[in-house]
């Protein structure tokens, strides 16, 4: 039963996506779309956000396809994301319809030929949100500074990359335990430039956090005053009144979120349909506001408006290798810092 | 009147001994070892399989092509694996010292002398396993943090130090916050082990005008040296796989360990897929190292009668009246309360209260607000979490208690052929990271799906049972070691068979400790997120997975609230527990006088 | 009642095998009260657990009643919970978790005897061993007198063919060991239940048994009455364990007519009645209590011969002294009816009838 049902929604799906790529009108393309996808079954996502946050998401889709069921499971991010879907498809065939994640998985999936490779631009998605055929970009984690305004007067609070290499930071600076922030301006300064202002970074003594939400807690706690964090993890206490502020960078290292179809999906023609309505105006805004983590690429957003005046750094998804080598490489000497003590 | 002839009017008790009847107690014999056996090579072995073929493949993924020992030569042959063994070591050791000493005194003040109130300490004394321990390490930067921790803000003001007294940033706090940490699980171990300590032992040295530290040495010790090694073993282990406290406490400062290692590598490794083979390379290390403590402990147990104390001489719980000691002990008592209950539980609680996460403060004190725990009780999905979390708590918790104390008696009692692999068996589970069971099981349970428990509760149930099955089968270990081989073989001269031997005599005197092994693994699975993270489906979601979401989205005090939560049901577990053993203990006659 | 058969029994220890019943074969007849006695590590309790299938043994043939328990040839090992037997532990094994009247119910009712039926019964042997008014205490809170009479109560109540008692005094104290084993052999001679006994105390050996087996280093040594094996033993380990004894080597045997024989030993001829052996290089062995201080005028009797006291030791009813002979020191025990000093020049006799001729050599 079921299994004839997944075969009935991949032929319908082929047959809509061939119709697409066939050079049918956009709106064409898409309504039937939404006819095939109303057929399959539901349309599993995996996801890292909280469940109420995505609901609120999902909620928004269906008031434009009400028939498609999108069902979120929330899939602890990162590497065992990738890592379950790998062994989902070697374990039974099939994992999720949508996965989403960074670059270095989604490449990663990539390279084992999981991921179905969609013509997104019939289906009238931006360029620059595909910017190949087997991912979409749905937002970006970037880099922001985080202060904390009761222990950093306005006067003296950092609002540049020199400012927080200065000495008086020295054991009041915080950073993840992962020298993302730098590896990405690698890209934008070299990386004989980014290893320096990292070493000048490990010699202040920072505190390392393993996650950025507990991080930018601590900052609101006071337990540093100053810190590299991420834009939307920085929300929570925000929204909770506590004494944090966010300062952009510039230029502003960031990582972009990738969402994928996968080959075995038993909904193509839903996950594509949903993929593609996330990164219209009205899915991104939807997005950005039930996680705080929005898309930089497309206008509108919050994060949109927070890099614009920006540079961004990031390495693109085609040299998701190079940046494999500098993380691994920056890692190291940030995980030194403690021998630096 | 011959009083032969009146007995033997009821028939004599013969059985015979045709064959069917004899084959049918072979079996019988045999089946409990035998379906004991399968078991455990169903729940250890094929996920250590997997682990061990994990490491001889490029990617880390079992089911992928090619073979190399590559992963072994990358994690053995770097200097900075080494140097993470020779830190986590310090660690390791350093809390399994503190938990043992703490631990043991607990244990002996509140099993054996008269101290005011023990029986609230015997509840009170486990409540803090039911945290979260990354709640718990978050707590302990809160109260102890040198720039924002309350104790040193309290010195400060109270003594007048211009610096901070404390750092819990460094390897001292560590040590500190685990050891207080694996207290409860110490004093679960040993307590079994004192109370089943024939008294006369103790009362014998006391009274011989032997100093204390003799005493110690010469009865205590020896007494109690199953059960201590038994602790031990655990304790370092746990401390060498643990991470929550090194990842909170140590990371920050630099201060990284093996376990800060498997994280890296299963999380935030920029291959984007987790470095499955170098994690299971650095198992087999833990595998080896794991081994080789049973090993060592086997040797150490062999003389098993020397440990003997329960024996079929009856004797009298009597607690040894401690004279002026007696509020000292008490003194001591609340001093470790304050430590490693109120102080953590306490900030928890604040946590709970603060909009975002801030110190203790009397400026906080006007933005104190029930939101927190209001939004726990109106999600939705609160509700089922909490259902999920106490059934898979409920069920694994039966099945590791019935499953050690199986093992036990098979390892320790019987005298089948393999009961030392099946000793080792049972051990072995704790050298594998959580993250490697759960990636073991979902494996197995996707490949044989007519076994359909992927992404339900179920495959939760099976991780836990295994993952928990080392503590379990260690603490039973230790009373079965101490119960007289005689009590058994008196039920079967008797004429009972196995079952009924069982039942009736060999599992009511191993209650304590199987009692015992119930509410750590119960208490544990409550709060256990590893694997349950990885293992999660649509529907079998935990509540410290709920608490996780919280934790990770950002919200550090819906995540206290469950915490708090937790510690509730516990404590209302271990009241409703304790008034259970003592009513039944009342029944049985044992404390009557 | 029991048959033991070529009974080997073999334990796995940090280095090997070690084989702690050798060849074991002795039978015990319905009824009787047998001992098996030796010093520890004998395999005498190895023995009778083996009886009671609480050991594995590695061959041989074990029967109780007509019933065959184990069988090595026939690869057959009846569990202990389907043999006709009772026993009772060194270390009295009472169920600190029950109450007397629990643990002796227990054995009835795991053959599924009815509850009324059990009851009387329980109180029956409770009766016998008087702790009828103990019936509802905590078993924990008895004496350990009080305790073996519970672990006694609870073999007796099966009823078996046979009962077997590992050293079940030995944790008393010795006034009270002594009134339980009056006890003991009144309730076995009361019941007529075959009963298998092990000990390592000689007194209590001879005073309960009907008969003896004496084990060493895992052999049966010798089987017999406890007069036989204190008068008469026919090994030398028997004599050296069961109570005192002088022992002197003998040179030559020559008969001495009327079924004597002479025994040409250091101290000089000795003459032994009714001896059967004649072989060479024997030992001749007298218990000190028949060694006689006769008075100096005294020649009619044989085996007198000269020495001087060189030690006395009061003990009471008895008095031991030591005697210099010409070549040695010997020891002998005497009523205290009369009483020598140190010093003294003595005669003594050695009863003939008494004197015992074993195989074997002294050491040096």
């Amino acid at each position: 039963m079921q299994v004839s049902k997944t075969v009935t929604a991949w032929a319908g799906a082929a047959a809509v996506i061939s119709l697409a790529l066939a050079g049918t009108a956009k709106a064409d393309a898409l309504s039937e779309l939404a006819t095939a996808a109303a057929k399959g079954p539901e349309v599993l996502w995996y996801e890292s956000s909280k469940e109420s946050q995505i609901d609120k998401v999902i909620a928004a889709f269906n008031k434009k396809y009400p028939n498609v069921k999108v069902k979120h499971i929330r899939v602890v991010g990162g590497n065992k994301m990738a890592g379950r879907v790998v062994q989902e498809v070697q374990g039974r065939g099939y994992t999720a319809d949508l996965v989403s994640s960074g670059a270095a998985q989604t490449w990663a999936l990539n390279d084992r030929n999981y991921l179905l490779k969609t013509d997104w631009s019939k289906l009238g998605v931006p360029k620059r949100v595909t910017p190949t055929d087997f991912a979409v970009a749905i937002a970006a984690s970037v880099y922001v500074i985080l202060v904390n305004t009761k222990k950093v007067p306005a006067e003296e609070q950092p609002k540049s990359w020199d400012d927080l290499t200065k000495k008086k930071w020295m054991g009041r600076i915080g950073g993840w335990v992962r020298a993302g922030a730098h590896t990405q301006m690698s890209k934008v300064w070299g990386q004989d430039k980014a290893e320096a202002e990292l070493r000048k970074f490990v010699a202040l003594k920072p505190f390392l956090f393993k996650s950025t939400f507990p991080m930018a807690q601590q900052v609101a706690a006071g337990e540093v005053d100053v810190a590299i964090g991420f834009f939307h993890t920085a929300q929570p206490p925000i929204s909770a009144g506590a004494p944090l502020k966010r300062i952009a960078l510039d230029p502003a290292p960031m990582h972009t979120i990738y969402t994928a179809v996968t080959k075995s999906a038993r909904n193509k023609a839903g996950a594509t349909l949903f993929l593609s309505w996330l990164v219209t105006s009205t899915g991104a805004k939807a997005y950005e506001d039930a996680t705080n983590r929005g898309s930089h690429l497309l206008e509108g957003t919050r994060t949109h408006a927070l890099v614009k005046e920006a540079k961004t750094a990031e390495y693109p998804a085609e040299e998701t290798g190079t940046y494999r080598k500098v993380a691994k490489k920056f890692n190291k000497i940030l995980s030194s810092a403690g021998a630096a003590r | 009147m011959n009083a032969s002839a009146s007995v033997a009017t009821d028939g004599p008790l013969y059985r015979g001994d045709d064959l069917k009847v004899r084959w049918k107690q072979r079996l019988l014999s045999v089946m409990p070892s035998a379906s004991l056996g399968a078991l455990l090579v169903w729940l250890v072995i094929v996920p250590l399989v997997l682990i061990l073929i994990s490491s001889f493949k490029p990617t880390g993924f079992p089911m992928d092509t090619g073979w190399t020992i590559d992963n072994y030569i990358r994690t053995y042959a770097d200097a900075e694996f080494w140097a993470l063994v020779l830190n986590t070591i310090q660690f390791a050791v350093g809390s399994m010292v503190v938990a043992l000493t703490i631990g043991t005194i607990v244990a002996w003040l509140v099993e054996r002398t008269d101290m005011p109130m023990r029986g609230v300490v015997r509840v009170l004394v486990i409540l803090p396993m039911a945290t979260p321990p990354v709640l718990m390490a978050i707590g302990w930067v809160m109260l102890l943090s040198p720039r924002t921790g309350f104790f040193n803000d309290l010195l400060q003001g109270l003594f007048g130090l211009s610096e901070a007294p404390i750092n819990i940033f460094s390897l001292p706090g560590m040590i500190f916050v685990e050891g207080l940490a694996l207290v409860p699980s110490t004093f679960l171990i040993l307590s079994p082990a004192f109370r089943n300590m024939d008294p006369s032992l103790e009362e014998a040295a006391f009274t011989s005008g032997a100093g204390l530290l003799t005493t110690i040495r010469k009865v205590f010790l020896p007494l109690l040296w199953p059960s201590i090694v038994a602790a031990g073993v655990f304790l370092l282990i746990v401390g060498f796989l643990v991470f929550d406290i090194p990842g909170t406490i140590g990371m920050p400062v630099g201060i990284f360990v093996l376990s800060s290692q498997v994280v890296y590598l299963a999380n935030d490794s920029p291959t984007g897929l987790p470095e499955y083979g170098i994690i299971s390379a650095m198992a087999i290390f833990f595998l080896v190292l794991v081994i080789s403590l049973a090993w060592a402990h086997q040797r150490q147990t062999r003389r098993q009668t020397s440990f003997v104390t329960i024996t079929g001489k009856g004797w009298r719980v009597r607690p040894l009246p401690l004279g002026r000691w007696r509020w000292i002990a008490f003194g001591f008592i609340c001093f470790y309360f304050l430590l490693a209950v109120v102080a953590p539980v306490g900030i928890l609680i604040w946590s709970s209260l603060t909009p975002y996460q801030a110190g203790v403060s009397a400026e906080m004190l006007g933005k104190l607000t029930l939101a927190n725990h209001l939004d726990f009780f109106s999600n939705r999905r609160a509700v089922s979490a909490s259902i999920n979390s106490v059934v898979i708590a409920l069920v694994a918790s039966t099945a590791v208690a019935l499953l050690s104390f199986l093992v036990s008696w098979v390892v320790v009692r019987s005298k089948l052929p393999g009961r030392k692999f099946i000793d080792v068996l049972s051990f072995l589970p704790i050298a594998i990271p959580g993250t490697l069971i759960g990636v073991g099981l979902i494996y197995v349970y996707l490949t044989l799906n007519f076994i359909p428990i992927y992404g339900s509760i179920w495959i939760i149930i099976v991780a836990y049972t295994t993952n928990y099955l080392s503590f379990g089968s260690r603490a039973t270990h230790g009373v079965m070691l101490q119960m007289h081989s005689d009590l058994e073989e008196a039920a079967r001269t008797s004429g009972a068979g196995w079952f009924r031997t069982t039942r009736r005599i060999v599992a009511p005197l191993a209650f304590p400790a199987i009692a015992a092994v119930w509410i750590w693994v119960f208490a544990h699975c409550m709060r256990e997120l590893t694997s349950a993270l990885l293992l999660k489906g649509a529907d079998n979601t935990t509540l410290p997975v709920l608490l996780w979401g919280y934790w990770t989205g950002g919200e550090p005090n819906k995540a206290a609230a469950v915490g708090v939560w937790l510690v509730i049901a516990m404590l209302l577990c271990v009241v409703a527990w304790q008034i259970l053993a003592a009513r039944s203990r009342s029944a049985s006659g044992r404390e009557a006088a | 009642m029991l048959t033991i058969d070529h009974l080997n029994v073999h334990y796995q220890v940090s280095g090997g095998m070690f084989h702690a019943a050798k060849d074991v074969t002795l039978s015990v007849e319905h009824g009787e009260f047998f001992t098996l006695l030796g010093p520890s590590g004998c395999g005498k309790t190895t023995t009778l657990r083996s009886v009671a299938g609480l050991e594995r043994p590695s061959d041989g043939r074990i029967v109780i009643g007509d019933q065959v328990v184990y069988d090595s040839s026939r690869k057959l090992l009846t569990p202990a919970q389907d043999r006709n037997i009772a026993m009772v532990f060194q270390s009295y094994a009472v169920w600190p978790h029950m109450t007397v009247g629990q643990n002796v119910s227990f054995p009835l009712e795991a053959a599924r005897i009815k509850r009324t039926a059990i009851r009387s019964r329980v109180l029956k042997a409770l009766e016998m061993v008087g702790l009828e008014d103990f019936s509802d205490r905590p078993a924990t809170l008895l004496s350990g007198g009080q305790q073996q009479r519970v672990a006694l109560a609870r073999a007796l109540v099966r009823n078996a063919d046979l009962v077997l008692l590992d050293e079940p005094l030995s944790n008393l104290d010795a006034k009270l060991r002594e009134q339980m084993r009056g006890e003991l052999r009144q309730l076995q001679e009361n019941l007529g239940q075959t009963t298998v006994y092990v000990t390592h105390d000689q007194e209590e050996a001879l005073s309960l048994s009907d008969r003896i087996a004496f084990m060493k280093d895992g052999n049966l040594v010798e089987i017999g009455t406890p007069q036989s094996l204190y008068l008469a033993p026919r090994h030398l380990e028997t004599a050296r364990f069961l109570g005192q004894a002088e022992f002197f080597s003998c040179h030559s045997i020559t008969p001495a007519g009327q079924g004597n024989v002479a025994a040409e030993t250091d101290i000089g001829t000795i003459i032994v009645e009714n001896s059967e052996i004649s072989t060479e290089g024997c030992v001749l062995m007298i218990r000190p209590e028949h060694i006689e201080i006769v008075s100096a005028a005294e020649t009619a009797r044989p085996n007198l011969f000269d020495g001087k006291v060189t030690k006395v030791e009061f003990a009471g009813k008895s008095v031991q002294y030591d005697v210099a002979l010409h070549t040695r020191t010997i020891q002998l025990q005497a009523p205290s009816v009369r009483l020598h000093v140190q010093g003294e020049a003595v005669k003594i006799c050695l009863a003939p009838n008494r004197c015992v001729l074993l195989d074997g050599k002294l050491g040096t």
